[in-house]
């Protein structure tokens, strides 16, 4: 059977021609509705974060990191514009809009392939994965460029499969995730040409790729963008020594259970079924959650529509058609309910993630000079920038920080050999040390160092002669 | 399998080599020797832990690695180590060897089976050493080869069972495996016949099995109360899988690629289009769920795909189809055909263990062993903390030293746990926590960050100090003794 053959079975118009009960239309057409609430409920759960920090970060002037483009300014826009007008409340909606059209368009892909309740379920399913990534300035609204871009190319080889390369400008501008756009295209038509065992079934694609490559250059960073968004990507597992992003770590309450699903589905599914247009996208999906938790949501964007489509294809050689919709029913129910019992538990309180780290950096003045602040955790040092006469030394743009500041970084961190050494060199002059880290107890003991201020968590060092 | 021996008779001189000649590379070892020598002494398993740690005396103890500890008390040293380690080598052999039987019982190819068991032999190198985990990963790979036997063979697998709660504590996983079968064959089957009667007996049965140890129930309760424990936080191979494993980006991931893209394939016997194995399907998943749980079960996650991916191989390309060449007659010319192969195996495993062991890439002993000896030159008997808990497993059982926190590691409280965790981090009541214990003794890595505040308290002296490790007494004792006195015991 080939991919115009899967193609022609599953559009909607075979499965409208069938009888399809009142109760079955009522849901095709609350579908897209329940999927708000559940977007919703999603965001809303997520740890929020100041979207004014998120802001400073991609749109701040300076750092002694190093200078680069800010990357994402598209997104950063968006996000400084609900802010400046609705204030947090217009954050958080905007975060809840982009997941809602996520889900959607992932509803959308699978409805071509599938029944109106296991796309559902696809839907809900995506929406889970983006349950860690999903916070106010976080990664998961940008995922919804891939949402798009899967969805225009489902139109290939028809034209309306050269939106890709538009799809590809916008996200590109929006996030350095969209660097991942011409690999998508790739991935799709290399899964075409497996699935159609010929080679020549990826042709319509290839163009498209190409505009694709050609869109990732359109970004004010120019022919910068690729370097650079790949370097923000995290994939390279040197930034797991500076950053969180492991993804046990990451996405501490859904990686684990998301892969496990996602290696259920395709042993269950694929296994002799001698078709699998999509494991390449799974497969790399998968194997980019390994470098860093925040690929997570991509894991479900990529795997649902594919899975509610082969689950369609093993209900239909298998169940009746009641009772493979049940079975379905039962599957969204049981995502609903997980969904809740994994989210409601980790509902985070209503305040800034490192409120400690900001009120400390607050109450230290500047004077005629600039502080370099080192922070040993580095996120804190993201509301840094947002402080006059204040210098991070490296914040959480670590894909623009030249190599040495990292090392600088993580020696200071770890407490490394060395490491006063390498705080004179780099010039630092005060220093954000959570109290439990053994750098909080050895900082007392540099010369010419004392404690400025702290709290119950974290304390600040100051360089005496510094700038105060 | 006519390929896979030439892959698996690599990996033996591999583990062979690195079991008997390298030296060793953890502390664990040590005090299983000690457990072993006391067990033959006393003609008793320890059920507590004794005055060899002064942080948790008395804390009840499930010795579960007993049987492997009595072997390495009398594989201490000499030909009897090279009998003991050569044992731990070849129980990994076996492990590996049995999977790729599986896969051979599987339909998989002699290509597919080779492919897949050499990615699953890579994913053992981080997990091998002479450890008693190895021990029972060939008892895993029976457990589950029994369970997929037909007829009243399956029933040994109680058997299997029985030892393998002898051997380790992950015997525990026997009911959970023999049940998730049992889910799987019913809903393979739909119905509840004979097969899936028999997986649900054993499953009910192997409770028991797994209880048939000098711990009885309180093995498989151990076991349960480890799988939630925060010190499973404090200990390396506890860690979540990740791309820095290399016995998982080499090993076992490549397996799991090949397991996404082409499936684990149809088991012989079911029709064409029919679905895979429920039962294959859910015990897979359920190693994969324990492998991102935790770096030890990379390993065993690999021996488990093994079979299903090298039939998911066969079964999706024709490269990997199995082309028999027509049978032909036995004769002389068959026969020497037939024994060339494992002659040509074993030549190849000779021949990889003199390469091994005459390469420069030894590892180097990381057990902070000189600054322990310059310990016993120290009089009387100390308290000794390790920066790794590990290297104080070398102490267990001196009569000069008492330790804070070994290589046992379970056993201790979560309290002591956390304790040494603030002492070792340098966190901020590290000076009191050591105060309150009368540590006397400390071993680190030179320069580490408890390396560095001691250097700065005064309250210590270094007595002893290479490249790698510093040994730091108290200067003065005797005080810390006073303030102790006045603080609430520990």
């Amino acid at each position: 059977m080939t991919h115009a053959d899967i193609a022609a079975r599953s559009i909607p118009a075979s499965i409208a021609g069938r009888q399809a009960s009142l109760a079955r239309r009522l849901a095709t057409a609350a579908a897209p509705a329940l999927l708000a609430p559940a977007a919703l409920v999603v965001f809303a759960l997520a740890a929020p974060q100041a979207p004014r920090v998120a802001l400073a970060l991609h749109l701040g002037a300076s750092s002694a990191a190093g200078h680069g483009f800010a990357l994402g300014w598209l997104g950063a826009l968006a996000l400084y514009a609900a802010d400046a007008a609705a204030g947090y409340a217009g954050a958080v909606a905007l975060g809840a809009l982009a997941l809602y059209a996520l889900a959607y368009l992932v509803y959308l892909r699978a409805r071509e392939r599938s029944g109106v309740v296991l796309s559902l379920c696809a839907a809900l399913f995506a929406l889970v994965t983006c349950f860690d990534a999903a916070r106010v300035g976080g990664v998961a609204p940008a995922w919804l460029g891939a949402a798009v871009l899967l969805y225009v190319l489902d139109r290939a080889p028809r034209r309306g499969m050269w939106f890709a390369p538009l799809v590809a400008i916008v996200w590109c501008n929006a996030s350095p995730t969209g660097l991942l756009a011409p690999v998508l295209t790739v991935l799709v038509a290399l899964g075409r040409a497996a699935d159609a065992r010929d080679v020549t079934a990826a042709r319509p694609y290839w163009p498209v790729a190409f505009a694709s490559l050609a869109a990732t250059l359109l970004t004010p960073a120019g022919l910068g963008f690729p370097a650079q968004a790949l370097a923000a990507l995290h994939l390279d597992l040197q930034f797991a020594r500076l950053l969180p992003i492991a993804p046990a770590t990451a996405a501490p309450h859904v990686f684990r259970i998301a892969a496990t699903l996602v290696v259920i589905g395709a042993t269950w599914l694929w296994s002799g079924r001698r078709r699998a247009a999509d494991a390449p996208l799974v497969l790399a999906a998968l194997f980019l959650c390994f470098y860093d938790g925040a690929f997570v949501p991509l894991l479900g964007i990529v795997a649902a529509p594919a899975f509610a489509a082969a689950a369609r294809n093993r209900y239909e050689a298998t169940l009746a058609p009641g009772r493979a919709d049940a079975l379905a029913a039962c599957l969204a129910g049981a995502c609903v309910v997980a969904g809740a019992l994994i989210a409601v538990p980790h509902a985070p309180t209503r305040s800034f993630g490192d409120a400690s780290a900001r009120a400390l950096l607050e109450s230290l003045p500047a004077g005629g000079t600039a502080h370099v602040v080192f922070c040993a955790t580095i996120a804190s040092c993201d509301y840094a920038e947002t402080l006059p006469g204040m210098r991070p030394l490296l914040d959480e743009r670590v894909e623009i920080a030249p190599a040495g500041t990292l090392d600088a970084q993580e020696k200071i961190a770890r407490a490394r050999a060395g490491w006063p050494a390498t705080v004179r060199e780099q010039h630092v002059d005060a220093m954000l040390v959570p109290r439990s880290i053994a750098l909080a107890q050895l900082v007392p003991s540099l010369t010419g160092w004392k404690l400025a201020a702290s709290d119950a968590d974290t304390r600040l060092f100051v360089r005496e002669g510094a700038a105060r | 399998m006519r390929l896979a021996w030439l892959i698996v008779a690599v990996f033996a001189a591999r583990f062979l080599v690195t079991a008997i000649a390298y030296p060793q590379t953890d502390g664990d070892i040590a005090w299983q020797r000690w457990l072993g020598a006391e067990i033959l002494r006393t003609g008793a398993i320890p059920n507590s832990l004794g005055l060899e740690t002064f942080s948790a005396p008395g804390a009840p103890w499930i010795a579960q690695e007993w049987l492997f500890s009595i072997g390495a008390a009398l594989g201490r040293s000499g030909f009897g180590w090279d009998l003991f380690a050569g044992f731990s080598a070849l129980c990994a052999v076996a492990a590996l060897a049995l999977a790729a039987y599986r896969a051979e019982r599987f339909g998989a190819s002699p290509l597919a089976i080779a492919l897949c068991t050499a990615a699953a032999g890579v994913a053992l190198f981080d997990s091998f050493g002479v450890r008693v985990q190895v021990v029972a990963w060939p008892l895993a790979m029976l457990f589950l080869l029994l369970l997929e036997s037909k007829g009243r063979v399956a029933w040994l697998a109680l058997a299997v069972a029985a030892v393998w709660s002898n051997v380790h504590a992950s015997a525990a996983l026997a009911p959970v495996l023999a049940s998730l079968a049992t889910v799987g064959a019913l809903l393979d089957e739909g119905a509840l016949t004979p097969r899936v009667l028999k997986l649900a007996g054993i499953a009910v049965c192997s409770l028991g099995a797994i209880c048939l140890n000098p711990f009885g129930w309180h093995l498989p309760a151990y076991a349960l109360m480890l799988v939630g424990s925060p010190i499973t936080h404090f200990i390396v191979e506890w860690r979540p899988t990740g791309l820095d494993d290399p016995g998982f980006t080499f090993g076992a991931l490549p397996l799991l690629a090949l397991a996404i893209v082409v499936g684990i394939g149809i088991a012989s016997g079911r029709r064409a289009g029919a679905r895979p194995s429920w039962e294959e399907i859910l015990v897979v998943a359920a190693f994969f769920w324990l492998m991102l749980g935790a770096a030890r079960n990379i390993a065993i996650f690999a021996l488990v795909a093994l079979p299903l991916v090298a039939r998911g191989l066969t079964q999706t390309f024709e490269f990997f189809a199995d082309v028999r060449p027509p049978e032909v007659p036995a004769g002389a010319r068959s026969r020497l055909a037939d024994a060339g192969l494992p002659v040509f195996a074993l030549a190849l495993s000779v021949a990889v263990a003199i390469v091994l062991l005459r390469s420069n890439e030894r590892t180097q002993a990381n057990l902070a062993g000189p600054a322990l000896a310059a310990l016993e030159k120290v009089p009387g008997t100390q308290r000794v903390l390790c920066a790794d808990f590990a290297w104080c497993g070398l102490l267990v059982g001196n009569p000069h030293a008492r330790v804070f926190l070994d290589g046992r590691a379970d056993p201790y409280p979560v309290k002591v746990w956390n304790d040494f965790i603030e002492i070792a981090k340098v966190g901020p009541a590290w000076r009191e926590r050591l105060d309150a214990y009368r540590v006397d003794a400390i071993v680190v890595g030179r320069d580490g960050p408890l390396d560095q505040a001691l250097v700065n308290d005064r309250g210590w002296r270094s007595a002893f100090a290479d490249k790698r490790y510093r040994l730091w007494l108290r200067a003065h004792p005797a005080r810390v003794a006073h303030a102790t006195r006045l603080a609430p015991a520990s």
